[in-house]
């Protein structure tokens, strides 16, 4: 579906000095694929989506989408695109840049209002349809952004930083409606820093940093490091002096926790089973970060 | 994209241009034909026919207004929308760049033929009835030149207007202090031929004959910005 080959991008100012955003990138991302795009700011994210999107031309290499160039394959089927930045025309009613963004994108006339409706009662913008845009709240906007995105059943959503100003009450919501969007006809692009999000709602996870591509991650068998550390926090209700027999070299947080390093999901499971066999009660196994989360961290550094 | 599809929009962009520009341009422009026109009727009533009066208060306010009309109506009219950052979702509907902004193009110019009529409604109920022939034939002829020139200069700047005064200015200074020189006489063909401007108003007032190969050259100078302007945002990305 989508393709980037060894795509460069750099900026250029007037006074001649020059900025490698996006540095020989190339990834395939097939029809149906929830992908997720992860980086620290300044990573060159955004500036990938603006070259998908064709609102930037890249400096090297090409991008295809269906085997087009991106406009060509934009102005002939549309896509489902939110932006970091929601900006929409400040006057503009919620209602009104609905039923505007729904005549572009192509709707049949008919059905424009029945669509508009939609959107609406999905993102619950029902009491805000006559607001104007400037009178809306950080959260309702980026709704509304992510309403104009759906307006139609589009072969290819691209959604950068959806949560972002989101309530934990409707970032659930675009957690369901991403999972109810998932179609092998779909494709959906995420770019997001929430790691967890990315790992809960992507099929695969880009790392890049410094423009770079740094590692592509499968989120379905996060089950090993490249690195071979896993790093979980266990707390024990009794049986803490067997502790350090099980897991050897674990370090003591007090209060019956421990954090431990382990290889693998396996090895975690065999010395719990271990440590449990020796009679001391396990109240809970937190991973300290996500493996996606840990993932990113060896591939651009903890610095970041 | 179908044609029905940015058809239907345009009503819509006519919307905006009523409550983003259209008031400024009433304002300013009703402003300024009324600090000409008033204390010009007060005084000429005194000394010339009414006929007379109204048709030289409307030469006056025509001359004055129409091209400022015109300028705060055009400029920044792909530039807005870069810079403000709304063709992000613009522009990931199925719609072609050229004939949005095409298409804003005449229906901008649709807007100040509109506003044009209700000042002269306003002119012909202060002083008098006169044809709206020439001065919505002024506005059409000024906007596809001078327009059509702003247009070009807003696919890559939002100094559009700025851009324009530049040329514009550097036309008519050049043509007064140089006009006889071998420079200016290769120049002109690339300036804007301005004077045109000036030279079809005083014939439509005046009722003689009109230099077509004159308008020809300033409707063209600013329909190949124009055509110019919608090249560029067909081969240029809009956020570069």
């Amino acid at each position: 579906m989508i393709e980037f080959s060894h795509v460069g991008k750099t900026y250029r100012s007037i006074t001649g000095k020059s900025v490698r955003a996006v540095d020989d990138f190339s990834l395939e991302i097939p029809r149906g694929e929830v992908f997720g795009i992860a980086g620290p700011n300044g990573a060159g994210k955004s500036t990938l989506i603006g070259v998908l999107l064709g609102f930037l031309h890249p400096s090297d290499g090409s991008v295809r989408v269906n085997g087009m160039r991106p406009r060509a394959y934009i102005e002939r089927n549309g896509i489902g695109y939110l932006s970091e930045l929601v900006t929409i025309n400040k006057r503009w009613r919620t209602d009104a840049a609905l039923t505007r963004y729904a005549i572009l994108a192509g709707v049949p006339r008919e059905r424009v209002s029945e669509s508009v409706e939609k959107v609406i009662a999905t993102l619950g913008l029902g009491e805000h349809r006559r607001k104007r845009v400037k009178a809306l709240s950080k959260g309702n906007l980026q709704r509304l952004g992510l309403a104009q995105a759906l307006l139609r059943d589009e072969e290819l959503l691209i959604l950068d930083e959806p949560t972002h100003g989101l309530d934990p009450v409707w970032t659930q919501r675009f957690r369901d409606i991403v999972n109810d969007l998932r179609d092998p006809g779909r494709t959906m692009i995420i770019a997001s820093h929430n790691l967890d999000e990315l790992q809960r709602l992507t099929d695969r996870v880009a790392i890049i940093d410094h423009g770079r591509l740094q590692r592509v991650v499968g989120t379905g068998s996060l089950d090993q490091t490249p690195s071979g550390a896993l790093t979980y926090r266990i707390s024990v209700a009794s049986g803490a002096d067997h502790f350090a027999k099980a897991f050897p070299g674990a370090v003591s947080t007090g209060r019956g926790e421990f954090e431990v390093v382990v290889a693998d999901l396996a090895g975690l499971n065999r010395k719990l089973g271990a440590l449990m066999s020796e009679g001391a009660v396990v109240a809970a196994v937190v991973p300290t970060r996500s493996v996606l989360e840990q993932q990113f961290r060896e591939a651009v550094g903890e610095s970041s | 994209m179908k044609r029905s599809q940015i058809i239907a929009y345009m009503p819509w962009q006519l919307w905006d241009f009523a409550l983003d520009r259209g008031i400024a341009v009433l304002f300013t422009a009703g402003l300024l034909a009324m600090s000409i026109v008033w204390p010009g009727h007060i005084a000429l009533s005194a000394m010339i026919p009414p006929e007379a009066v109204t048709l030289e208060l409307l030469k006056v306010a025509v001359a004055q207004t129409v091209s400022i009309m015109v300028v705060i109506a055009a400029s920044g009219m792909v530039a807005n929308d870069r810079v403000g950052g709304f063709y992000r979702f613009l522009f990931s509907k199925p719609v072609r760049q050229p004939v949005y902004y095409g298409m804003q193009f005449f229906v901008t110019l649709a807007g100040v033929l509109g506003i044009g009529l209700i000042l002269l409604s306003v002119f012909w109920i202060l002083v008098g009835w006169a044809s709206p022939a020439v001065p919505l034939a002024m506005i059409v002829v000024t906007y596809l030149a001078l327009g059509g020139t702003i247009f070009f200069f807003s696919t890559f700047t939002r100094l559009d207007w700025a851009m324009l005064v530049l040329l514009w200015g550097a036309s008519a200074l050049s043509r007064t202090i140089f006009a006889d020189s071998a420079w200016y006489q290769a120049a002109k063909w690339v300036l804007p031929p301005m004077h045109h401007l000036d030279k079809l108003r005083g014939a439509l007032f005046a009722g003689t004959p009109v230099d077509v190969g004159g308008v020809v050259w300033l409707v063209g100078y600013g329909m190949l910005f124009f055509v110019a302007g919608l090249v560029v945002l067909e081969r240029k990305a809009i956020a570069e």
